[in-house]
């Protein structure tokens, strides 16, 4: 069974060729017949050139894309109408062009006559019809679709017949009838097939704007595409009047081709990797046999011109300097040809000179290696997307650049040392079942290359987090030393010198005065306990709460001259890392308001999410004058950093929100430092 | 010592040395400043008396070659190989490599062309323009790079090499005709001009298809060549070739854009 299914295949891919291959040379004989008979001033004349180009781009396109093995079956349906509309258009343009260059009315011209009469019918009106209903992969499931299909092709071979039956007479060399005509049959029928093509029509366009608006990526763009071609032509059609002969002719040509030509690139980047080699090996020989024809021309113009050879040795010297241009030519066309569809894919060290020079220039920042990883396989290799995934439990990529997610994709491991850092996810071009060996190969030596940048950066990232870590149960502890002291070791001092100064009270000197210097002595530990618990925490943090250590801040520093509001939730509950540095931060961003600023607003707000915790400070003052951010500024905004980013968070001065003041914004994730 | 370890450390440590653009002294401003004037005075004067020959009429019978070869596009492209020079100049930085190309295909297609029909005075104003441009070289603080790797555009090429077919006739013919011009065409060189551009036109359009250092040059030269065309179907010149001319500006612009963007395979 196999072997039939294949024997069928290569012999419906003949018979397709076959058919394309007549059409075409039924095109060009067509325009041949006209330039040699010098009838194109003929008024049925100059259609033959918009139906010679469609007799042949169609067919050429629908014969490139049932090349395909992997290609659907609604494609395959889409590209047998491009045929048949492609083979009608041929025998139009041939059919008219030897009836217009007939001398006599004979029977023979009389039958073209009749024929070139109907045939462009299915040469141009399936373009209206079921060229819309079935782009880009098919008819659409569901009865209504079938019917206005149904009803394309009932009205085209309506209005065929009816075109056909219509007494018209033609106007070529001489004038001839039809043989055949029927007026009233002919109107029946064309009225028959403008009521089946009409709603057809705009069953295929909104089929296609079904497609536009509810696709998206690269269905949306091949819409886009027939979409763009088909507004050209339509333009081109309109300015039909404006544009003189030939230009008019030439343009509706060039516009009409267009349409196959969208639908084959659209077809071509959906999935079809072996048209795609066939359509590189197409452009490299048009572009060579162009590029060679340019020459020879250039080559000879110059030569008769230059050394005055206007004989035969001038066209053989220019026809040998463009025959030796021809294999230098041909390789760097291919190579050229191939980047134009991969990008630098041949030349692999370019890539990893480039992966180098742009992690040696990165920024400081660790966390945009991945990106820049994914960046560089999206534009060096023209893939279509990427992802880095790094281990550590994150189900979500460490960074990703273009699309990967519902597209076949392959992983390649990132290993440093013998140590799984995670996996480099490329997603394969449309159509690839597999990812090229040569993209794998280059993917596989950027995942390499990048590696150690990548070890580095998880390296950084455990620092980061045992830094947090730290500072957290740092904070922790001094939250628990300091209510230790506070209630135990305080409180049995303040009642050991209650203690002393009643005894004080029940004895006479000397021991009245031994008891009270010991009572001040007690006091004295007491007051270097209370100033320990105040330096170990911000004051009232723990026995207020941070919403109202903040109001309190904010009402310590207004003066009659600064006016600060401060906008935090009450029930703010965060943990105490993330409570002391919120309050160092807002009470270093108050100072410097009050001792720099000149301003008469500041405006403090803390707002958390589920994940971070915003704080922002900001005035109305002089602004910093200097370089902003930088913490050389010497008015405590490296502590003020430091305090965000030993978090895990980070700080940002910048101008205020009109464009006056001074804004300090600082971000703290909470996740990590939740620890209370 | 093993084998590895000598390998790694006898390393060869590359010194990069970054080009940060210094601004140039007076003296170098100064000179700078007078090749501004010796290189430009003569565009502006010549753009600006062209432009008053268009608004006014005067040689209307000339609008094609005042458009285009003799006028304005001229003129474009003479200010466009001199002033990116200039600027890179006075800021201190090195000119793009396209920017040199520009210049010099620009004075290089002038002489050529001069030499081949050296009538009208044609000499004398392409040697003004040589001598202007290698005094802007020399004042320049850093010179443009002109070595480049050669990697063909395999859309823009073919459509240069057309380009080249159609113009180098055309310049051919230009050329000769100004050997054969007398009277007015013999004191006022039209046709010389007409093949400067040509010439220039096809030179940039194929180091633009060559060269991916000069990629940037295509767009100016598809705006000039559909310009060109257009100029011929509004002032009456032969309608093919004018459409060709449209047509190949056209497809220069296509196929400059479409090498510019993503790759097709994408």
């Amino acid at each position: 069974m196999p072997t039939l299914r294949r024997v069928s295949t290569t012999a419906r891919r003949a018979g397709s060729s076959v058919i394309a291959a007549a059409a075409a040379g039924a095109s060009l004989s067509a325009v041949a017949v006209v330039q040699r008979a010098d009838a194109w001033d003929l008024e049925p004349a100059p259609q033959i050139a918009v139906d010679a180009a469609v007799g042949t781009g169609f067919p050429l396109v629908a014969v490139l894309a049932l090349l395909s093995p992997a290609l659907p079956t609604g494609a395959r349906t889409l590209t047998k109408v491009l045929l048949v509309c492609g083979a009608a258009a041929a025998a139009a343009a041939l059919t008219t062009a030897l009836a217009v260059t007939a001398p006599d009315q004979t029977p023979w011209a009389r039958t073209l006559v009749q024929l070139q009469s109907w045939l462009w019918v299915p040469g141009f009106i399936p373009l209206l019809t079921l060229v819309p209903l079935l782009y880009p992969s098919g008819l659409r499931p569901g009865r209504v679709w079938r019917l206005a299909a149904a009803a394309a092709v009932a009205g085209i071979v309506a209005l065929a017949l009816g075109v056909a039956l219509y007494p018209e007479p033609f106007h070529g060399t001489v004038t001839m009838t039809k043989p055949v005509t029927s007026e009233p049959a002919a109107q029946a029928l064309t009225l028959l097939a403008a009521l089946l093509l009409v709603p057809a029509a705009v069953a295929g366009l909104a089929s296609l704007m079904r497609h536009l608006l509810s696709s998206r990526g690269l269905e949306r763009r091949q819409v886009a595409v027939l979409l763009s071609a088909a507004g050209i032509l339509l333009a081109v059609t309109a300015a039909q009047g404006a544009i003189p002969w030939p230009g008019d002719v030439l343009a509706q040509a060039a516009a009409v081709v267009l349409m196959p030509v969208a639908i084959g690139v659209a077809v071509t980047r959906h999935g079809l990797y072996e048209l795609d080699v066939a359509v590189r090996r197409a452009v490299v020989v048009a572009s060579l046999a162009v590029c060679l024809a340019g020459l020879y021309l250039s080559l000879l113009a110059v030569v008769q011109a230059g050394l005055g050879m206007n004989t035969p040795v001038g066209a053989a010297l220019a026809a040998g300097a463009t025959g030796a241009a021809i294999q230098p030519l041909a390789r760097r066309l291919s190579a050229g040809v191939d980047r134009l569809y991969y990008g630098d894919r041949a030349e692999p060290m370019v890539i990893l000179g480039q992966l180098g020079t742009e992690l040696a220039d990165a920024p400081p920042d660790m966390e945009t290696v991945p990106t820049l990883v994914c960046r560089i396989v999206v534009d060096s290799l023209r893939l279509p997307g990427a992802a880095l995934h790094l281990d550590g439990g994150d189900p979500d990529p460490a960074a990703a650049v273009g699309e990967t997610h519902g597209l076949t994709t392959t992983a390649f491991a990132l290993r440093h040392r013998g140590d799984d850092l995670g996996s480099l996810v490329v997603a394969h071009r449309a159509g690839e079942s597999e990812l090229d060996p040569r993209d794998a190969a280059v993917v596989g030596s950027i995942a390499t290359q990048a590696a150690p940048a990548l070890a580095a950066l998880h390296l950084h990232r455990q620092l980061q987090r045992s830094r947090e870590s730290l500072v957290s149960a740092r904070e922790s502890e001094r939250r628990s030393l300091r209510r230790d002291l506070h209630d135990g070791l305080g409180a049995t001092l303040a009642g050991l010198r209650l203690q002393i100064e009643s005894a004080q009270a029940l004895v006479d000197e000397p021991a009245a005065g031994i008891l009270q210097r010991a009572s001040a002595g007690v006091g004295q530990a007491v007051g270097e306990v209370r100033s320990l618990v105040d330096g170990l925490r911000p004051p009232g943090i723990d026995d207020l709460g941070l919403a109202r250590s903040l109001r309190l801040l904010g009402e310590r520093t207004s003066t009659p001259d600064l006016a600060v509001q401060v906008l935090v939730d009450d029930d703010l509950d965060v943990g105490p890392a993330a409570e002391a540095a919120t309050y160092r931060i807002v009470a270093e961003g108050l100072a410097n308001v009050a001792k720099h600023a000149r301003a008469t607003r500041a405006l403090v707000e803390v707002t958390r999410s589920d994940s971070e915790l915003s704080v922002v400070v900001d005035d109305d003052g002089s602004g910093l004058g200097g370089n902003p951010g930088d913490p050389a500024d010497g008015v405590g905004l490296g502590s003020m950093r430091e305090r965000a980013e030993e978090l895990g968070g980070h700080l940002g001065v910048t101008m205020g929100p009109d464009g006056c003041g001074t804004r300090v914004s600082a971000v703290i994730p909470l996740d990590r430092t939740e620890a209370r | 010592m093993t084998t590895t370890e000598s390998i790694t450390t006898e390393n060869i440590t590359h010194v990069h040395t970054a080009e940060a653009a210094t601004p140039p002294g007076a003296g170098r401003r100064t000179a700078l400043a007078g090749c501004a004037f010796l290189t430009c005075a003569l565009p502006l004067v010549f753009g600006t008396t062209i432009t008053g020959m268009l608004l006014t009429g005067v040689d209307s019978d000339h609008r094609f070659h005042q458009t285009t070869g003799q006028g304005l596009i001229l003129v474009a492209f003479w200010l466009g190989a001199v002033v990116p020079l200039l600027r890179a100049g006075w800021r201190g930085e090195r000119p793009s490599t396209a920017a040199g190309l520009r210049h010099l295909t620009f004075v290089v297609a002038g002489a050529g062309c001069a030499v081949a029909a050296p009538g009208g005075g044609a000499p004398g104003l392409v040697g003004v323009i040589a001598v202007g441009g290698a005094l802007l070289w020399c004042a320049l603080p850093r010179r443009p790079r002109l070595r480049s790797a050669v990697q063909v555009d395999a859309l823009l090429l073919p459509a240069a090499l057309v380009l080249g077919a159609a113009l180098l006739p055309y310049a051919a013919d230009q050329l000769a005709l100004q050997n054969d011009a007398t009277g007015y065409h013999s004191r006022n060189p039209h046709f010389f001009d007409m093949a400067w551009i040509s010439v220039v036109l096809v030179s940039q359009a194929l180091m633009a298809a060559l060269l991916p250092a000069a990629r940037r040059l295509a767009l100016p030269v598809a705006a000039a060549t559909a310009a060109l065309g257009a100029a011929g179907l509004a002032f009456g010149e032969d309608v093919t070739s004018s459409w060709v001319a449209v047509a190949l500006g056209i497809v220069l612009a296509a196929a400059g854009l479409v090498g510019a963007r993503r790759p097709l395979g994408a």
